[in-house]
């Protein structure tokens, strides 16, 4: 039995669905991405997993469980769910905004906070680098280091599972290798199973272990990354013309863009508007 | 100072202080007392002050204190609840319900109470009730629901509210004089009775703040995050926004609208200790407390023998320190 399935999942805001029909497993230790274009469905999916969404359909398991069924504080004990980057209201110190994950993973909300609650966090907080600005309030921070902020309160949630939208986003390159060679750790030596929307397909294909492709709310392909990715592929899904090249130290294929395709919905606008002159006699 | 004992130490003051501003509400007023008097009537309970301090002073210091601490409590919970620093206990239309009722009830000239609330407070409380909750159901009409459409459709609502008040004085304007009790706020018919029905709203009100006072800080990070993290956030909004919605009602029923406690005061306390609701809800309701106290104390003396309305002397003392407050930073 797969640790998370999602079965037919349908989902969005109101009546019409952002992301439909869509099936998936994890497995522990498996790391997973979602790309696809801008408004293909990547956060709508992340977050309808948690059922964050107020139209959810379909079924989301973690080893055969029904997840739907759970109280929130029950799937906070197996998903955590790294939003993306914020601006604060409150003034909370980094380790105040970590500890928050302890909350509702405790068993009485009357006791003191053990030394393994203890523990959990300033494990996490080292494990993310933030340790050193735990003192520091959020709005202090640069997008880098709050996204390591969020990352560390995922952790310290203490869950099989890891959800992550778009963790490399207003991030410089240093600090995007940084968030992913911090997720293949966890994936290796915690044996974490994680599921991240990401739009750098560079990064995805480097680090993740399968890939799934969304276009209009569907999943329009998936495949392991060196397998999968092809010219013709990101042609269908992106509409770009793009020149695959193998990574000399990796051996993975890294994208080069080249320009625009045509885009056949524009010529179809085109004949639509009539914008075809006839030529005078 | 390490963040621990400064906290103390605040907390020491907020004692310390209200305190003092116990024992000064108690001596001063319109019959003067000496120290010695004042605590030889306190400690045997006999002499000439003995009626006026307990049946006059007192009560109405309890609930001036109580009704600052409601006000504060509710103006963090809505803070929180906004995630806005700058929303207060009247921003649903409380405030606005409640003097349209006590303007309605003062023109009928009934003469009911229960429980120690006049025919006008329990229309006001009523008034204010039904206008919050009939914002609340309006802006729940929407399948997703935000906390930025029910503020909006709060404020709007009381300004109809307040339009219909207006239009209500406008047309009798007999009863002014009366109606500017509501408008400003005032203790000057404080009673005991009062004091115990606010302490039942307070008391408890407190008890479930506190018990739900981490969910107010996971509402701070978002709702989804909220929920990702275990929060059961739709229960737990409701809960707030009753809570808050039940003090300020109950407050403005029985001392009227008293203006910038609920807003200033928690902000203030937010700046000293930090954004932790689970500090912040006691301290403000400390605060707050202190804080109407030391007003009302100064709204009956400054001008004795006629008194000044209380919210006269919030705002007076208050905007200027949260102009200060605001620019600081």
């Amino acid at each position: 039995m797969k640790l998370l399935t999602v079965e037919n999942l349908e989902a969005g805001y109101d009546s019409r669905p952002v992301i439909s029909g869509i099936s998936l497993g994890l497995e522990p230790a498996e790391f997973l991405a979602v790309c696809g274009p801008n408004g293909s469905g990547k956060s709508t999916l992340i977050k309808a997993i948690q059922r964050l969404l107020p139209v959810v359909r379909g079924q989301v398991l973690v080893y055969g469980q029904d997840l739907f069924r759970l109280k929130a504080r029950e799937i906070a004990a197996w998903l955590a769910y790294v939003p993306q980057v914020f601006e604060p209201v409150f003034e909370f110190t980094v380790e105040e905004t970590v500890a928050m994950a302890r909350y509702y993973r405790r068993s009485s909300r009357f006791l003191a906070r053990s030394s393994r609650e203890q523990d959990l966090v300033i494990e996490a907080l080292h494990l993310t680098g933030v340790y050193e600005l735990k003192n520091k309030r959020l709005n202090e921070l640069s997008g880098g280091e709050r996204q390591r902020v969020l990352i560390a309160r995922a952790l310290a949630q203490d869950t099989p599972v890891l959800l992550l939208d778009e963790p490399s986003s207003h991030l410089d390159l240093n600090y995007q290798l940084q968030i992913y060679q911090l997720l293949k750790k966890l994936q290796r030596e915690k044996n974490k199973a994680i599921l991240v929307a990401e739009h750098n397909l560079n990064l995805a294909v480097a680090y993740c272990s399968e890939l799934v492709f969304l276009k209009n709310g569907r999943v329009a392909a998936r495949g392991r990354p060196g397998e999968l990715l092809r010219e013709e592929l990101i042609r269908q899904i992106f509409g770009v013309e793009v020149e695959l090249r193998l990574n000399r130290s990796t051996g993975l294929p890294e994208i080069s863009l080249l320009h625009q395709a045509q885009r056949p919905a524009m010529e179809e606008k085109a004949k639509l508007l009539d914008l075809t002159v006839e030529p005078e006699e | 100072m390490s963040q621990k004992r400064l906290r103390l130490l605040f907390l020491l003051t907020l004692l310390v202080l209200s305190l003092l501003g116990f024992c000064l509400s108690l001596k001063l007023g319109p019959v003067n007392t000496s120290w010695a008097e004042l605590f030889r009537s306190i400690f045997t309970g006999q002499g000439e002050f003995y009626e006026i301090i307990l049946n006059l002073r007192l009560p109405r210091a309890v609930l001036a204190y109580l009704v600052g601490a409601a006000l504060a409590l509710a103006g963090a919970i809505l803070q929180g609840y906004f995630r806005n620093p700058l929303a207060d206990p009247f921003i649903l239309g409380a405030s606005s319900g409640a003097s349209l009722g006590a303007v309605f009830s003062l023109q009928l000239g009934l003469a009911v109470s229960l429980a120690g609330l006049s025919a006008q407070s329990l229309i006001a409380f009523l008034t204010s009730l039904v206008l919050v909750g009939t914002v609340y159901l309006i802006s729940e009409r929407r399948r997703f629901q935000t906390a930025e459409s029910l503020l909006l459709t709060g404020i709007a609502a009381g300004a109809l509210a307040s339009a219909l008040t207006s239009f209500l004085l406008f047309r009798r304007a007999d009863a002014y004089e009366q109606a500017v009790f509501w408008l400003l706020g005032s203790f000057s018919l404080a009673e005991w009775r009062q004091a115990w029905l606010l302490l039942a709203v307070v008391l408890p009100g407190w008890l479930v703040a506190q018990y739900l006072s981490r969910d107010m800080n996971l509402l701070s990070l978002g709702d989804e995050t909220a929920r990702s993290l275990g929060s059961p956030v739709k229960t737990v909004r409701r809960i707030f926004l009753l809570l808050a919605t039940l003090l300020a009602s109950f407050s403005v029923s029985v001392a009227g609208i008293i203006g910038f406690v609920g807003l200033i005061v928690p902000h203030a306390v937010r700046l000293i200790i930090g954004p932790d609701h689970r500090r912040l809800f006691i301290y403000s309701a400390l605060a707050g407390g202190l804080f109407l106290l030391l007003s009302d104390l100064v709204a009956r003396t400054v001008y004795s023998p006629s008194e000044l309305p209380v919210g006269v002397v919030t705002a007076a003392f208050g905007a200027p320190f949260f102009i200060y407050l605001l620019n600081r930073r």
